[in-house]
């Protein structure tokens, strides 16, 4: 609107108490806004498309592909290295195996999208917790505690420590995941405590502790629903992060191991075979990419969604 | 007749949100003479900054102009090119904003800012001394110690100081017509007063042509020949100061009277019942109507029109 | 100002060293032998007890600890399993070359990704703006190694612009050592045909390094140019006349680069992970692909050593970076003074 709305001096209505007629609930109103600000702008909608595909493929991969059994040790020495877009029974060529390529390629998106189910389900919740915790008891040795150890796990890049630290263990995808989480979890625990933080000398919280509820109930349920938004949007960006990491560990062999049809795997065996049989490395790689795209998009939509920036205007 | 400095003819803008275009501003009519100094009354969120903010052409990105004409000394402002419209800006119109902390840069000293504004004025010739005319001017804005504000960044500054820097930088050099748009609802009650002096001192000493924009009543009262009621982006009312205050004839202007704050009345003041209209669908014929005491069909059919119901006195609404 | 970047320092201090606890502690508790894995298979026991002693992976961890720390701030940073030699001496040859790449790379996406963010943000939904947000999300989409893999491919295999791997040709005498890094010493000595011949070799790795993070700040400027373009010191300005380009370029621009500026340190602190595959593409003879080499045969010492050496580099790019923010934002810097 032409004017804050926050004055709410001249607004006479208020101080005889008379409340804004709404045609809706205003949980109907609000996810119908948010609504409106995510399907505003069409690369949200395909983001939500390509997600749900990933996400679809990861579960019934084996239902849709062609040659289900080219998942493991398959070997078909005759027909390996077929060119891709050559036949229907092989769309995508086969690898030095004569494994269908196409098939690999989508049984590839469950590694794929279980690597970031698994850490992001072990590192949301400790993340939250620790950052609802350590803001709620801003500038007190709690709040140092928690947020200067969860300092000590993002004091290097996140592939550098996954990568020692699967380095140190048996190669090994659930290892993998594992030092993946290990080194996540700071980034949620940031950003719910900054928000945390900012809200705790607000009124709502204030008000909350003279009617004498319980600090878990603060936390859980007055500081807590306002910060879904960030953390919804860098969960789903981070899905994509998630995939680059285990793809990264994957490619320089720490992650799963041939012949398991990972992603990354896929990609670093296939380079050995560039330039000449291209399109068993190009294939996957584009996989990974399509889906941490998705995920980026979807990402970038929840964010708009949720955002108060310049609601009005 | 004195010449006419502004004119605004049928002017319509809205804002593109996530529900649609709103329809803000509504068939909005104004004059503003030379050496006349306007008062604008009316709640929050009734288009006045929107109509300010189209006089000189500073509206956000989304905002839509549809319709309308807004004559500066008989050129329109809305179809001027980019040359016009900096002339327009530099020479014509000053404006003193709402809330002086937002419209300072953070990042910049005041002098940067200062500089900038004199330089490109392009009033003062290229070989000024750009420290000794910016505390020229914060001096003729009563700012204590002019040198340290020059030297400061504005969060180092109070919001009252804050405030005279912007009238400074709006006075960098001479206008026709002034623009305070609730210059005080954002500063201290105790500064307010000091501030509105300071306006009403410059306003007495260069014989601008002025818009004060204010929900306040009390602070129009004081400086203002003529007085526009705004509800809903429209103007409903148009009265002399001491004619609007005397025998206020619309409804709203009525409500508004009566809700001013009274320092030696008892109690809460009226009010009026509701709040401003969904811009997205405002209601029909006479915009205040579902709010109003008077309500009767025709108010819902069609727009009132501006009838003069005295000597300079207009009211737009079907009882008069 | 000072007291502000005190802090910083202190706490990534505190960081770094409880990093090196963690690290430390965790290559001790997973099962198996290092000493085992130091020696051949047939070193009779006696010996194998002996050299424990003297390494005293005998004792408690924390003691171990205490060894090693006095060792590190003695320039030991222990014996590396992989190259059979101190990784102090490996840091030595190869740490240079990685830093040289890493700032090479850090250039290209400081200097792309401001030029595009700011492309985007003066041409708001014009083709420009669609343009680079195409690129961004390639860029966000791509992993680094991808991008390796296809410039390898494209502009070397196949278009021969460039050449496939390595740091410099075959015939190309390697400058003699003065500080370690290449391109330094070669100037040093006058070789300017080293010099470019330097720089072709890592153009590819570095573009590679760059990209994805190039985006990521030029949507950060982007965004920042549209948030503060609503502000009301932005139309205030316009409102007093002055020209278009100083309201974009000066008052404009300071405030819209900072968040920006902010990830800008995460982007190149990603690059240094970036950095372990994309050497290991291009066989740059650098740090990170000695210690992907090492971490592959799991040589502890170089792991601890790589983790501490980027946690170093990491903490000084943040503080500069903070550094930079307060710089920008006088607001930051007289908050702490």
């Amino acid at each position: 609107m032409a004017e804050n709305s926050s004055q709410s001096k001249g607004n006479i209505g208020k101080i005889k108490g008379f409340i804004d007629e709404q045609k809706e609930s205003p949980l109907m109103d609000s996810l119908k806004r948010r609504w409106y600000r995510f399907s505003k702008n069409p690369l949200s909608k395909l983001g939500l498309a390509i997600a749900l595909i990933s996400i679809f493929l990861a579960i019934f991969g084996e239902y849709v592909v062609p040659h289900p059994a080219h998942a493991g040790a398959y070997r078909d020495y005759p027909n390996r290295f077929i060119e891709p877009f050559q036949s229907w029974t092989y769309p995508l060529g086969t690898d030095s195996y004569g494994r269908c390529v196409l098939t690999r390629t989508i049984l590839g998106f469950r590694y794929s999208i279980r690597m970031a189910v698994v850490v992001l389900s072990l590192v949301v919740p400790t993340g939250v917790v620790v950052g609802l915790v350590a803001g709620y008891h801003k500038d007190t040795w709690i709040d140092t505690l928690l947020m200067r150890t969860s300092d000590i796990f993002i004091a290097v890049p996140p592939l550098v420590l996954a990568l020692s630290i699967t380095a140190m263990l048996e190669p090994d995808p659930m290892y993998a995941m594992l030092a993946v989480s290990l080194m996540w979890w700071p980034w949620f625990a940031r950003i719910t405590y900054n928000n945390v933080s900012s809200l705790v000398n607000e009124e709502f919280v204030k008000s909350a502790e003279i009617m004498g509820d319980s600090k878990t109930h603060i936390m859980f349920f007055e500081l807590l629903p306002n910060c879904t938004g960030p953390i919804l949007t860098k969960l789903t960006l981070d899905v994509g992060w998630v995939i680059i990491i285990g793809a990264s560990l994957s490619f320089v062999g720490l992650g799963a191991q041939p012949p398991t049809p990972d992603l990354g795997t896929m990609v670093a065996e296939g380079s050995r075979l560039l330039p000449t049989w291209w399109w068993i490395s190009i294939f996957p790689a584009v996989a990974i990419s399509f889906i941490i795209l998705g995920f980026n998009l979807l990402g970038d939509g929840i964010q708009d969604a949720f955002e108060e920036v310049g609601a009005g205007s | 007749m004195t010449k006419k400095v502004l004119e605004i003819k049928d002017l319509n803008v809205g804002y593109e949100t996530y529900r649609g275009v709103t329809d803000v501003i509504y068939d909005l009519n104004m004059e503003v003479h030379k050496k006349e100094k306007i008062g604008i009354i009316g709640e929050s969120g009734c288009g006045k900054t929107t109509t300010m903010k189209t006089i000189n052409r500073i509206l956000p990105n989304n905002a839509v102009i549809k319709d309308g004409e807004v004559n500066f000394n008989g050129n329109d402002v809305l179809k001027m090119k980019k040359k016009e419209l900096m002339k327009l800006r530099r020479k014509n119109v000053s404006m003193i904003p709402q809330d002086p902390t937002a419209s300072l840069n953070p990042l910049f000293k005041v002098k940067t800012q200062m500089k900038d504004i004199l330089k490109y004025s392009k009033e003062h010739g290229e070989d000024i001394d750009y420290k000794e005319k910016s505390i020229e001017l914060f001096e003729s804005v009563a700012l204590a110690d002019p040198e340290r504000v020059y030297e400061s960044y504005p969060f180092q500054l109070s919001g009252g100081m804050r405030q005279r820097v912007c009238i400074a930088m709006s006075l960098a050099t001479p206008k026709d017509l002034m623009i305070a748009d609730e210059p005080t609802s954002n500063l201290d009650v105790t500064i307010q007063n000091q501030v509105l002096d300071l306006i009403g001192k410059i306003l007495e000493e260069r014989d601008l042509s002025a818009i004060l924009v204010s929900q306040a009543l009390g602070t129009v009262k004081k400086f203002v020949d003529k007085i526009y009621v705004i509800y809903a982006g429209t103007v409903i009312e148009i009265a002399e100061t001491k004619q609007l205050f005397d025998n206020p004839i619309h409804p709203y202007t009525v409500g508004l009277l009566e809700a001013t704050p009274k320092l030696t009345g008892g109690g809460f003041s009226a009010g009026i019942a509701g709040q401003t209209p969904d811009y997205i669908d405002p209601p029909s014929g006479c915009r205040f109507q579902p709010r109003c005491p008077h309500y009767s069909n025709e108010c819902e059919n069609e727009k009132p029109k501006m009838i003069k119901v005295e000597k300079d006195h207009y009211v737009a609404c079907w009882r008069s | 100002m000072k007291k502000y970047i005190g802090k910083r320092l202190f706490w990534a201090l505190v960081a770094l060293i409880g990093l090196s606890i963690f690290i430390f502690y965790f290559g001790r508790i997973i099962p198996g032998d290092p000493i085992r894995m130091m020696v051949s298979p047939q070193t009779p026991d006696h010996v194998v007890e002996e050299l424990r002693e003297s390494l005293a992976l005998d004792q408690p961890v924390y003691t171990q600890y205490f060894y090693w720390m006095r060792n590190v701030f003695q320039g030991d940073l222990g014996f590396s399993v992989y190259s059979r030699r101190s990784v102090t001496a490996d840091v030595q040859q190869y740490l240079p070359r990685s830093l040289e790449l890493i700032a090479y790379a850090a250039s290209v996406q400081i200097v792309g990704s401001f030029l595009l963010g700011i492309f985007a943000g003066s041409n708001i939904d014009k083709w420009q703006d669609h343009i680079t947000r195409l690129f961004s999300y390639i860029g966000v989409s791509v992993p680094a190694f991808v991008f390796a893999i296809i410039f390898q491919l494209v502009f070397s295999q196949n278009l021969g612009w460039f050449p496939t791997s390595g740091s410099l040709s075959e015939g190309v005498a390697t400058p003699s050592r003065v500080t370690g890094f290449i391109g330094l010493d070669a100037l040093f000595s006058g070789e300017f045909f080293t010099i470019g011949n330097y720089i072709w070799h890592a153009t590819l790795p570095a573009v590679a390094l760059a990209i994805p993070g190039m985006e990521q700040v030029a949507r950060m400027i982007r965004s920042g140019m549209i948030t503060i373009n609503q502000k009301d010191y932005i139309s205030m300005a316009r409102g007093y006349g002055l020209p278009e380009r100083t309201v974009r370029f000066k008052y404009l621009l300071r405030p819209s680069i900072i968040p920006g500026v902010t990830v800008l340190g995460m982007q190149i602190a990603m690059m240094l992970g970036n950095a372990f595959l994309v050497e290991l593409i291009f066989r740059w003879p650098g740090f990170s692909r000695f210690a992907i080499n090492a971490m592959l045969r799991s040589d502890l010492n170089t792991i601890v050593a790589t983790v501490m050496i980027v946690g170093i580099m990491f903490a000084i790019i943040n503080i500069v970076v903070d550094t930079l923010v307060a710089y920008i934002d006088p607001r930051i810097r007289y908050s702490g003074s």
